[in-house]
């Protein structure tokens, strides 16, 4: 039986093809972009509970395998096979505290390698250990005895021991996940979807590429650092030198950790722009695997695009999902502020609202206890192209962005754009440094968290046509000249074909 | 020896089915047999040993146990026999866990110092970060952030307004994502205070709407109608307590699994 190798394997974690958006709808154009490869597609959720696809896979998609990292839970068995618990915490380790690439073969040849039974498994033939050997059994509590010793002897044991069936449950499904053959792994991230792509690529020797739109480390670090069901159980005041490590610093260590073994395992790391390498160097990404690749958006569908001029109201825009990356409440609180000099102002929050339903609450009971329920309205998801003619001014209030497709969107369709200096909004908008030729301004970059710098630059849009005029039209030269999507399309083309060859 | 109500004959019964339900469980736990396996076999054994003994109610009473408790009828029916035959008050009465006397501070605190997990009492007073977010390596800034997001106190609003204009932007998002959470927790906390759903008394209310209008957080409306919310007798708050000073410590049954990680953005664990 011959195995069907496709070219690209792409392995996204949390996301595509069940969160509408974002990196979703990049990947979308990517796998769409390159007719003549051949994708499967490795999507890593949290559970296993049925979820519905945001998107119908593209033709060239020929294998879509889904992996749990916290699979249905398996009962221990008494007669499972013989597991090292003191090599498995030595392993575990040295992938959690200084990201040893070496330690994930260790660890994935513990998981996958044919042991003889215990004492009640004597009459077994030599078995793979299953999930539930390796996360519930003597030989895992060893391990995680080893590790709460050697991570955070004075934090709360019953903490670490959920936190350490969680990071390291999730790696093991991972490492015992099959591998549809590929001549290419492409993870979208670092953290396990980067660890799933560098272990298949070592187990069919092939080539790894990690693609980050945003800093997955750094992503983590801020969610964990506000996540409230984490129990701080070390009362450690202000002490910044205060050596013991709680469940925080175990989350964060963990995904550090993750990173540099990925980055030193990939062949090519790429990022939307410059400044996030700074990022992949600190957690030792070497500078010959670097690139940068920038987005790009077809120009054709934005072309026919006529901004509508005789309206009721004028219209600022916000595109994006209903997350608290995104504060939608500065906007809010932005919209409190513009409505003051133009009180007939219509706010749209466009973008899906059901993947934070708490946060989606909370938004609306923001614009209802300021009363703007005449001007802010949550539309839900539209497409684009109905939405951007009616725009005057497209809002962007994101606490962390990479390169917005939506700015380079509205750019295309001549729409000024204000938007938080994150990612790469300021290039975008402002122009890269010795931009040649120069566009001029295309819109406003101010702080973020600032809802009066926001409503600021949007009035001053708002109320002068001319400057409007000209931030669109500037705009609109910028990504005509280096946003396109043949351009990111046919770089990502030839990164594969590169690590094809 | 007392009478168990069950005739030789029986209670040999009752040890033969304890022997085999233990020989069924270790097939089950070894993965030898299923789950449905095991039941089906444990009625087997429980028609074969109990038919052949006893009255035809006591058969049925006991087929019946053992089909409800599957492998465990051995173990029940052997307390049911051995129970009466032991005597009274020979077992020592340790007490319930809930009538240990509670630890005293000293107990709590030599506790708390074996374990390692004392405060520090030179960590009790908010530092100045300012400076730490001009000449401060990556990691302490971050470090710094993480516990202004977990015990924020007004004093270091100016350093949390340092690293928002960090040029690092490393620095500058995280402490972005912090600024927005303290914002949007101490709006609900004002949210709760107005409406009254607070369960202070009037002291800790006093000092909580002082925390709150300090705090940089709340504006000024909202700030002018906290203050009519302040008791009559407005006490002046004292200090606070070093100790519980912003510790937010969220309690968690410790059995309890931990949610997964929230996401924040795509490219995250879902």
């Amino acid at each position: 039986m011959t195995r069907d190798v496709t070219d690209v394997c792409i392995v996204v974690e949390g996301c595509y093809p069940y969160i509408a958006g974002g990196v979703s709808s990049w990947l979308d154009w990517l796998i769409r972009k390159q007719p003549d490869l051949r994708f499967s597609v490795v999507a890593l959720t949290a559970d296993d509970v049925p979820r519905d696809m945001k998107y119908k896979l593209p033709d060239n998609v020929v294998l879509f395998q889904r992996l749990a990292l916290a699979p249905k839970a398996l009962r221990p068995r008494l007669s499972g096979p013989h597991l090292d618990g003191a090599a498995m915490a030595a392993s575990l380790l040295d992938l959690w505290q200084r990201g040893d690439p070496k330690a994930l073969d260790r660890l994935a040849g513990l998981a996958n390698t044919p042991l003889p039974g215990g004492p009640l498994g004597f009459w077994r033939a030599p078995a793979r250990p299953d999930h539930a050997d390796l996360i519930a059994s003597q030989a895992a509590w060893t391990a995680m005895t080893l590790c709460y010793e050697a991570l955070a002897p004075q934090a709360s044991f019953s903490d670490f021991f959920w936190t350490w069936r969680q990071v390291v449950g999730g790696l093991f499904a991972l490492l015992q996940a099959p591998v549809p053959p590929a001549r290419v792994y492409h993870a979208i991230s670092t953290g396990y979807a980067g660890l799933y792509a560098v272990k298949a690529a070592r187990a069919e020797q092939a080539r790894c590429a990690v693609t980050e739109h945003g800093i997955y480390t750094n992503e983590r670090r801020i969610d964990l650092v506000m996540a409230d069901w984490i129990a701080d159980s070390l009362p450690r005041g202000y002490g910044i030198d205060d050596p013991r490590g709680d469940m925080r610093d175990i989350y964060i260590a963990a995904f550090e950790g993750f990173a540099r073994a990925i980055y030193a395992s990939a062949d090519k790391i790429t990022a939307l722009y410059g400044a996030n390498q700074s990022f992949q160097r600190t957690l030792g990404a070497e500078d010959a695997k670097l690139q940068v690749i920038p987005n790009g958006i077809e120009l054709d569908r934005f072309a026919g695009i006529t901004l509508l001029t005789e309206k009721p109201r004028p219209v600022v825009g916000l595109i994006g999902r209903v997350v608290p990356i995104k504060d939608i409440e500065a906007l809010i609180l932005a919209a409190a502020e513009i409505r003051r000099t133009v009180p007939d102002v219509e706010m749209l929050i466009i973008g899906p609202t059901d993947e934070d339903p708490a946060y989606f609450a909370a938004c609306q009971a923001r614009v209802a206890e300021l009363d703007l329920g005449g001007t802010v309205t949550f539309t839900g998801r539209m497409n684009i192209v109905d939405v951007l003619p009616r725009l005057d001014v497209l809002l962007l209030s994101s606490i962390s962005e990479a390169q917005p497709l939506v700015i380079l969107e509205a750019g295309a369709a001549g729409i000024p754009c204000v938007a938080t200096d994150v990612g790469s909004c300021r290039d975008i908008i402002e122009g890269a440094e010795g931009e040649t030729p120069a566009f001029g301004r295309g819109g406003f970059v101010v702080p973020p968290m600032d809802p009066q710098a926001l409503a600021r630059a949007t009035v001053d849009l708002l109320t002068d046509t001319a400057l409007r005029d000209r931030c669109g039209r500037a705009m609109r030269q910028r990504v005509e000249t280096h946003f396109t999507s043949g351009a990111s399309a046919s770089q990502y083309g030839a990164l594969y074909s590169g690590l094809m060859s | 020896m007392r009478d168990t109500g069950f005739t030789r004959r029986e209670r040999w019964a009752v040890g033969t089915m304890l022997a085999l339900d233990v020989l069924v469980l270790t097939l089950w736990l070894s993965g030898l047999v299923s789950g449905l396996v095991m039941v089906a076999l444990n009625g087997a054994v429980a028609v074969l040993v109990f038919g052949l003994v006893g009255k035809s109610d006591l058969r049925v009473f006991l087929v019946g146990l053992a089909v409800v408790l599957g492998p465990l009828a051995g173990t029940v029916l052997l307390i049911l026999l051995v129970r009466p035959m032991r005597g009274r008050g020979t077992t020592p009465d340790f007490g319930a866990p809930d009538d240990l006397p509670p630890l005293s501070r000293a107990e709590a605190i030599c506790a708390a110092i074996v374990d390692g997990r004392r405060f520090s009492p030179r960590k009790a007073a908010p530092p100045s970060f300012a400076g730490l977010f001009v000449d401060g390596d990556l990691t302490s800034q971050q470090r710094a952030l993480m516990i202004m997001a977990r015990a924020f106190d007004p004093e270091l609003r100016p350093a949390l307004q340092a690293a928002l204009a960090s040029p690092l932007p490393a620095v500058r998002v995280q402490a972005a994502a912090v600024f927005a959470y303290l914002r949007d927790s101490y709006a609900a906390q004002a949210r709760d205070v107005l409406a009254g759903r607070h369960g202070l008394d009037a002291v800790a209310l006093a000092a909580q709407i002082d925390r709150l209008r300090r705090s940089g957080f709340v504006d000024a409306q909202t700030g002018d109608l906290l203050a009519e919310r302040l008791p009559a007798q407005d006490p002046a708050p004292g200090p606070e307590v070093v100790a519980s000073k912003g510790t937010t410590v969220v309690s968690r049954p410790d059995f309890a699994a931990p949610p997964s990680i929230k996401r924040y953005s795509c490219g995250g664990i879902a």
